[in-house]
């Protein structure tokens, strides 16, 4: 099998349910974000952006590309991070990483998210702590790839959520994704929902520079004509 | 011991102490997280040290061989000093990679199940290959064996493969485009030249070496300058004649550390001049005065490392659907709870003062281990010789 | 159409996954048999409950909760709407509602004032005595009415919630309309419709084939919805969105129309005028259903009734609410009366001038209304138009061609273009657009508005109008202006004494110039609140009782936005000394006073899910003919759809009155049917208002009336200048009103960090740049944030997201510069929610300027934990926790 995500850019309306359901499903502590949408052009978010004469505001997911050629797993000295043959998901083992971060430093994407320190709590009721997330540690084989409680000094990313995957389930992001852009599925299966989906499409990838042979495809959104005579000028700088 | 020597020594152990506190501190007080690291800043100060202290190391070694190999008497003495921190500095090194680790705890596994793809395996190779040939090679000049100069070569190759493969370790990141050029492994090589040359060259003058021996090192120094710079500048054209969305970038990280980059041109061109007007000099200090504006440039090229790959952000978007590149997409910090924004671009990295102490700990361990391998040389030496 | 969804993934012929699908039914999966070669973990599916989020936002969207050692510790969407293109709903805040369910704002404890004013925790017993007593002494002083109500809102919850209208009906407290007070009353429906509002259901907008939408964000304020847009687009249809400011609803559009500010009727006037002039319009449409053939007389500007004409007679038997009015057949060239108990296919005239013989001798010239329509529109050609709406006129007349021939079409006319003060006349001249294109009543087309979920889509009496029902009400607009001479709402006679407030924030969301909280911290006014947040009003209040939440009772929800009835179930027990509302009022009634105990039958608070039962039962058997068919029990499972009167599966709004000719207006519940059919006599709808008012202000008919002339500019000709920017407190993604501000996510996202947007040039003419921290202010009031600078944002706008807790903003409130106008035409009538003043939030005027101060606190310290860690205890506001120091 590859598993692979489609996100269709024309369906996204940068709502952020799938970076937030993503981080409340795998626990992810405070400050850690897998998943992230923002404006294409601005750190800002619900801003315009002047591109060509117009102005835009397109919404663009990025979290791991669970890259074929993934340079993060090449680097990595103890083999912590590696591709599940079964699935190609990139996966990090939290046993056996040893916190060196060049598999952050080397990933194109911006995507892996290091425990710098112990993760910090968040506050409960009178003063306990809150818990949140899939309430148990997921093993793939003998790899400890998802913990409810995070190791100090260990890099994590998305999984595809791998407790879900492993049951025949869909990412969390692409079930709750209100707007259905989000498509999961096994690439090597003609009859899968992503297969389905990109028949007749011309997909693009991020990060092609790099060649890293990502498993996200992205679809273009469409033009929006646009009736603006508010001058050019007041439209600000160019993106 | 010299007075001198003795004030480095007793320095020596109070950075160690220091570094070793500032390194507890980390550990226990959250680890990583009172530093000044982000997800987009992964490597700050700690790793900065690391290749300052590797560039001593392995350019110390260098020196020392090309003594040995050049047959030069008046500097023997020195070549057994700089071999000596060649081995400690090359130890510190290492020591400041594991000290910014944030899960030492499973650093076993580097050992079991490594892999050999990464260009940290490769680093840990051949530091470890350098330290047996070093070792070797210590206890051949403490028995004044006539292997020296063989074992000497292989150290010496061993630590210029050692710099190349470090060089790599940065160069095959193709994500920073400061480091992605065939350039940064022969520079990371010439700033080890530098940096041993210069350090071996301050020694010298301390113990008041003549001045052939003197101009030697202070040529080699001078021309070792000269190629880095040239190096340097030649990535900075690169960067600069590229004109692409992710150049701009790194063009205005650099921008926003002038100062520092500055220094890192400025201070070993001084430096650089100076050798070359005071060639001949036997006076000491001039020479003394140029190492010292040569190694702080060095560190402030070690640092500008780190600015220029990591506030250059790789990933430019383009609209869908067409050609047009938008911008840089922002990554998550990672550090929210402590700090001003959960997602940027660019990191304004400043070390925390807990990462200032433990950086005293390469130092340190440079320092103090030079003293214990002198020391045990001398140890070696006397058994042999009694 | 692309038909592959989530719930397809499993192709027809691998079965294999279904064994685990099966045991869930509506999980989605991945496809593949090969899935469980995979190492298998735990699913928890079997400990999964199904709830539904509630706040004010219409989503109503299904959730699963799984509970652990008590708590809700994970959500995810049902996703089990029958209409396979509704799932999944759900949205980033309600999907993460688990960190606030037990977080630390959440209201554990009955809370007081003691002697000193200081809030202190007590028990239920102390704490529903003193309530009951103080709201006993003020109903004897100064009557059950000077008692207001604030119960936000209406679909949200009509057991729990519904008791709060309950007791309000029980001793004649005042409710203070919710859908007005929050600005969602979109006047222009009662004035043309005579109901309250109606919207097409979501699923109805991929059958659309041009969407006009003005003024609603979709993409932000519908996100459960949003994606039927989409649909509509990848069936071929258009969706064109009109709004000074670029959005996420301008990027998936196919078209921006970057109008000004306010313009969106004098746009809609200029496609009337081109529709009209081009002979695009739909005759027979204005001819049957609206009252475009009833003749006015030119003079007086009313409509003559059948009675006055000479050799006319009224058509009989009509009800007092209804009139008879006149009509020219064409083909006898003589005035008929027209009927108001149906819509029947005529020949009457819609232009001409007449002469008509009056009973009282006179002889008066009478034009049809739509001949004074086309009159009025003379001066809204599209080259005229063009320059109030900054838009060239050509495009004007595009669009007006495409509205007029491409059907169906749908109009979405929605709360940041009504919520001005002349937002009815935008709104009538909008639904004139509708109307002239003929697809009011169609599958996909006509005019809706959707705001919050204020819809009573069953007849709730059963439970909330008991018996001796006495019902009061005034809107908060009176409060804060005073009675005025035009108002038909009851005033209390010594004014208001005290607020009853349910699950809203009016200290914060309502606090208009300040004037809420001035008069709270004087005394003047009590508050008595219930929430499941520490609020500001919760911890201004008398006292406050803390509640259940969504996921902690048994609820009965509806919305405007789909067809299902939802309940919220207890899938965790309330923590704390929380308790369910149903426990609370009916304590509350029977402290009052004894004797309705019959009325409130008193129950221990552990049986108050069995009480919640009951009236859920009683709700549904009799709710009506849209709910009855309904049990309990399928509830319990999942959603129930409501029944509609047309064929087919999507209720279709005004269906009947468009195919069965029943005339208008379609109830507008609680109210019955004649309550509000005066507000159209002629059953039909009505364009042409002849009430003395609308005649004195010139708005007989739909017209253009520029932004702050009536209200800024006639209260302070200074602030033209001094004032020169127009502020709107948008929604924002990241919050429902004021609710999830707290949520630990959603403040991550933001940086904590309350911000304003102004265009780039406009920040530059005040030497304002991103990052400054600055205020908005006006005469009236001042808030705080960090600006922005936007492209996107309109060069005479100011933008702020609303919601934020004063705690976050160095205590100012967004709503402090906003002053709640009264529109004399909202004055003509009064039914609570139906006809009254409306709040016109964007009827303010602004500027912009650095701020003296920094940042607050806490937005440098962004949150904080309270928990052991390297951040010291104490420092910072731990969500807001610090709201009332």
């Amino acid at each position: 099998m590859r598993f692979a995500m489609a996100i269709d850019l024309d369906r996204c309306i940068g709502c952020r349910t799938c970076a937030v359901i993503c981080k409340d499903f795998n626990a992810q502590p405070q400050g850690i974000w897998w998943n992230r949408v923002f404006t294409s052009g601005t750190p800002e978010y619900d801003v315009a952006v002047k591109v060509d004469d117009q102005l835009r505001m397109e919404f663009v997911p990025i979290s791991c590309q669970h890259c074929t050629n993934a340079p993060c797993q090449t680097v990595c000295p103890t083999q912590a991070t590696y591709t599940d043959p079964d699935t190609g998901t990139v996966l990090v083992d939290y046993d056996r990483c040893i916190g060196c971060r060049m598999c952050a430093s080397a990933c194109p994407y911006g995507v892996r998210q290091f425990n710098w320190g112990a993760p910090a709590k968040m506050a409960g009721l009178g003063g306990t702590e809150l818990e949140y997330g899939y309430p148990e540690p997921y093993h793939d084989g003998e790899h400890l790839v998802y913990a409810p409680h995070r190791p100090e000094g260990v890099m994590e990313k998305c999984t595809f959520c791998a407790q879900y995957t492993s049951q025949g389930k869909e990412p969390v992001c692409c079930r709750s994704c209100p707007g259905n852009a989000r498509i999961f599925g096994d690439m090597d299966d003609p009859s899968s929902p992503i297969r389905a989906y990109l028949k007749d499409k011309e997909p693009f990838f991020l990060g092609e520079e790099y060649h890293t042979e990502p498993n996200i495809y992205y679809l273009a959104a469409h033009k929006v004509t646009q009736v603006n005579q508010v001058p050019a000028s007041a439209d600000g700088k160019e993106a | 011991m010299e007075k001198s020597t003795r004030f480095i020594g007793y320095a020596g152990c109070a950075l160690l102490v220091l570094g070793l506190i500032g390194w507890a501190l980390q550990l226990t007080g959250g680890l990583l997280a009172g530093s000044g690291m982000t997800n987009i800043f992964l490597w700050g100060l700690m790793i900065a040290m690391f290749a300052f202290m590797v560039g001593f190391g392995a350019g110390a070694q260098i020196v020392a061989s090309a003594i040995f190999l050049t047959g030069r008497e008046e500097l023997m003495g020195l070549a057994r000093t700089a071999s000596a921190i060649g081995l400690a500095c090359v130890g510190a090194a290492g020591i400041a990679i594991l000290a910014d680790l944030g899960a030492i705890r499973n650093i076993l596994f580097m050992l079991t199940g490594l892999n050999f793809n990464s260009p940290l395996a490769w680093d840990m190779m051949a530091m470890t290959a350098f330290v047996i040939l070093s070792v070797v090679q210590l206890v051949m000049i403490a028995r004044n064996s006539s292997q020296v100069k063989i074992w000497a070569t292989l150290a010496g190759a061993c630590a210029v493969v050692l710099q190349i493969i470090e060089g790599l370790l940065f160069s095959l990141q193709s994500v920073h485009a400061w480091w992605a050029t065939p350039i940064m492994p022969i520079d990371f090589l010439a700033v080890a030249v530098v940096s041993g040359s210069a350090l071996v060259l301050f020694i010298a003058c301390m113990k008041g070496t003549d001045s052939t021996g003197l101009a030697w090192l202070a040529r080699l120094c001078a021309i070792a300058v000269a190629v880095h710079l040239v190096l340097a500048l030649a990535d900075l054209g690169l960067v600069a004649l590229e004109g692409s969305p992710v150049s701009d970038g790194v063009l205005a990280a650099i921008g926003g550390q002038l100062p520092l980059y500055v220094a890192e041109l400025i201070l070993p061109a001084a430096g650089m001049i100076i050798l070359f007007a005071t060639m001949r000099s036997p006076k000491g200090t001039p020479k003394m005065i140029a190492s010292a504006l040569i190694v702080v440039g060095i560190l402030a090229h070690r640092l500008m490392l780190l600015y220029p790959a990591y506030n250059a952000p790789s990933l430019y978007l383009t609209l869908s659907g067409t050609d047009s590149v938008t911008g840089p997409y922002p990554i998550s910090t990672g550090r929210y709870l402590d700090w001003d924004t959960t997602f940027a671009l660019g990191t304004n990295y400043m070390p925390a003062p807990v990462e200032w102490l433990a950086a005293l700990l390469p130092i340190g361990v440079a320092i103090v281990g030079t003293f214990v391998i002198l020391w045990a040389m001398k140890k070696i030496s006397s058994t042999a010789t009694r | 159409m692309r038909e592959m969804t989530r719930r397809d993934f499993v192709a027809a012929s691998a079965g294999a996954t279904c064994a685990i699908g099966a045991a869930l039914a509506l999980d989605a999966s991945i496809g593949s048999a090969e899935a469980e070669a995979l190492t298998g973990s735990a699913p928890f599916d079997e400990k999964w409950i199904r709830t539904t989020c509630s706040p004010n936002c219409t989503g109503a969207c299904g959730m699963m909760a799984y509970a652990k050692d008590g708590r809700v510790h994970m959500i995810r969407q049902a996703a089990d709407y029958p209409y396979e293109h509704y799932n999944p709903r759900g949205c980033l805040k309600g999907l993460s509602i688990n960190t606030m369910l037990s977080g630390p704002d959440r209201l554990t404890v009955p809370l007081i004032k003691d002697e000193d004013g200081k809030q202190v925790e007590t028990d239920w017993d102390t704490a529903l005595d003193t309530a009951a007593n103080r709201l006993k002494e003020i109903m004897d002083e100064y009557g059950p009415e000077s008692i207001g109500v604030i119960y936000q809102v209406q679909g949200t919850g009509h057991i729990q919630k519904g008791a709060l209208v309950r007791i309000a009906n029980t001793f004649g407290w005042s409710v203070i309309g919710g859908y007005e007070l929050n600005g969602d009353l979109p006047m222009f429906w009662p004035e043309t419709f005579g109901c309250q509002s109606e919207e097409l259901e979501s699923y109805c907008w991929e059958d659309s084939k041009l969407t006009l939408i003005f003024g609603s964000n979709i993409m932000v304020t519908r996100m459960p919805d949003a994606h039927f847009l989409t649909y509509s687009q990848e069936n071929g249809g258009r969706v064109i969105y009109f709004d000074p400011n670029y959005s996420a609803s301008a990027e998936r559009a196919d078209e921006w129309v970057r109008i000004a500010p306010d313009s969106d009727g004098a746009f809609a006037l200029g496609m009337a005028k081109t529709i009209i002039d081009e002979g695009l319009f739909d005759e027979h449409f204005m001819r049957t259903y609206t009252d475009s053939p009833l003749l006015i007389n030119t003079q007086t500007g009313k409509r003559i009734l059948a009675d006055e004409v000479v050799g006319v007679q009224a058509v009989a038997d009509i009800p007092d609410y209804r009139s008879s009015f006149v009509a020219i057949s064409q083909t006898s060239g003589a005035p008929v009366a027209t009927t108001p108990l149906e819509l029947p296919d005529n020949d009457y005239a819609l232009t001409g001038t007449y002469e008509i013989a009056l009973t009282d001798g006179s002889t008066v010239e009478a034009k049809p209304a739509f001949q004074l329509l086309a009159e009025q529109l003379e001066q809204y050609s599209p080259d005229a138009v063009a320059d109030i709406c900054n838009v060239d006129a050509d495009t004007i007349r595009r669009i007006a061609r495409d509205a007029a021939q491409t059907k169906p079409m749908h109009i979405i006319f929605g709360g940041g273009t009504q919520q001005w003060y002349h937002g009815d006349l935008k709104g009538r001249a909008c639904a004139l657009v509708a109307c002239l294109t003929g697809n009011v009543g169609q599958l996909g087309g006509g005019i809706s508005t959707y705001v919050g979920q204020y819809k009573t889509r069953f007849n709730t009496a059963s439970w909330m109008a008991p018996e001796g029902s006495i019902k009061n009400s005034c809107p908060f607009h009176y409060w804060v202006n005073g009675p005025t001479p035009l108002m038909k709402a009851k005033y209390p006679k010594d004014g208001f004494k005290a607020i009853v407030v349910g699950w809203g924030n009016p200290l914060e969301q309502h606090n208009v110039a300040n004037w809420l909280r001035e008069h709270v911290d004087s005394g003047d006014i009590e508050l008595f609140c219930l929430d499941f947040q520490q609020t500001l009003t919760a911890t201004a209040a008398t006292v406050t009782f803390p509640c259940a939440s969504w996921y902690e009772k048994t609820e009965l929800t509806t919305t405007p936005l789909h067809p299902y009835v939802q309940l919220q179930q207890r899938i965790v027990d309330p923590p704390g000394q929380a308790r369910e509302e149903i426990w609370i009022f009916t304590e509350l009634a029977n402290r009052i006073d004894p004797s309705k105990e019959t009325l409130w039958p008193r129950f221990a608070p552990e049986d108050s899910e069995k009480r919640a039962d009951e009236v859920l039962a009683l709700l549904l058997e009799k709710g009506g003919p849209t709910i009855d068919h309904l049990t309990p029990e399928e509830l319990r499972h999942g959603p129930g759809k409501l029944a509609h009167a047309n064929p087919g599966e999507k209720r279709i709004p005004f269906w009947e009155q468009i195919n069965e000719r029943i005339p208008f207006p379609t109830v507008s519940r609680p109210n019955p049917l004649d309550a509000t059919s005066k507000f159209v006599r002629s059953g039909r709808i009505e364009f042409y208002r002849d009430e003395d008012i609308f005649l004195e202000l010139g708005e007989q008919l739909p017209c253009y009336k520029p932004p702050f002339e009536d209200t800024e500019y006639k209260d302070d000709p200074d602030a033209r200048v001094l004032y020169p920017l127009g502020y709107t407190t948008r929604n924002s993604a990241f919050r429902v009103h004021a609710t999830y501000v707290n949520n630990p996510f959603m403040l991550e996202l933001q940086d904590n960090t309350p911000k304003v947007w102004l265009n780039p040039e406009t920040a530059a003419e005040r030497g304002l740049k991103t990052g400054d921290w600055v205020e908005v202010y006006n005469s009236r009031g001042m808030v705080e944030g960090q600006l922005i600078e936007d492209p996107g944002v309109y060069p005479t706008q100011c933008i702020f997201d609303q919601g934020w807790w004063s705690a976050y903003d160095n205590k100012t409130s967004y709503n402090s510069l906003i002053w709640p106008w009264i529109n004399p035409t909202n004055e003509v009538y009064y039914i609570a929610s139906v006809w009254s003043p409306n709040m016109a939030w964007n009827e303010t005027a602004c500027n912009v300027r650095l701020s003296n101060g920094g940042a607050p606190q806490i937005v440098r310290d962004t949150g904080k934990s309270i928990l052991d860690g390297p951040i010291p205890q104490g420092s910072g506001i731990e969500y807001a926790k610090g709201a009332e120091s």
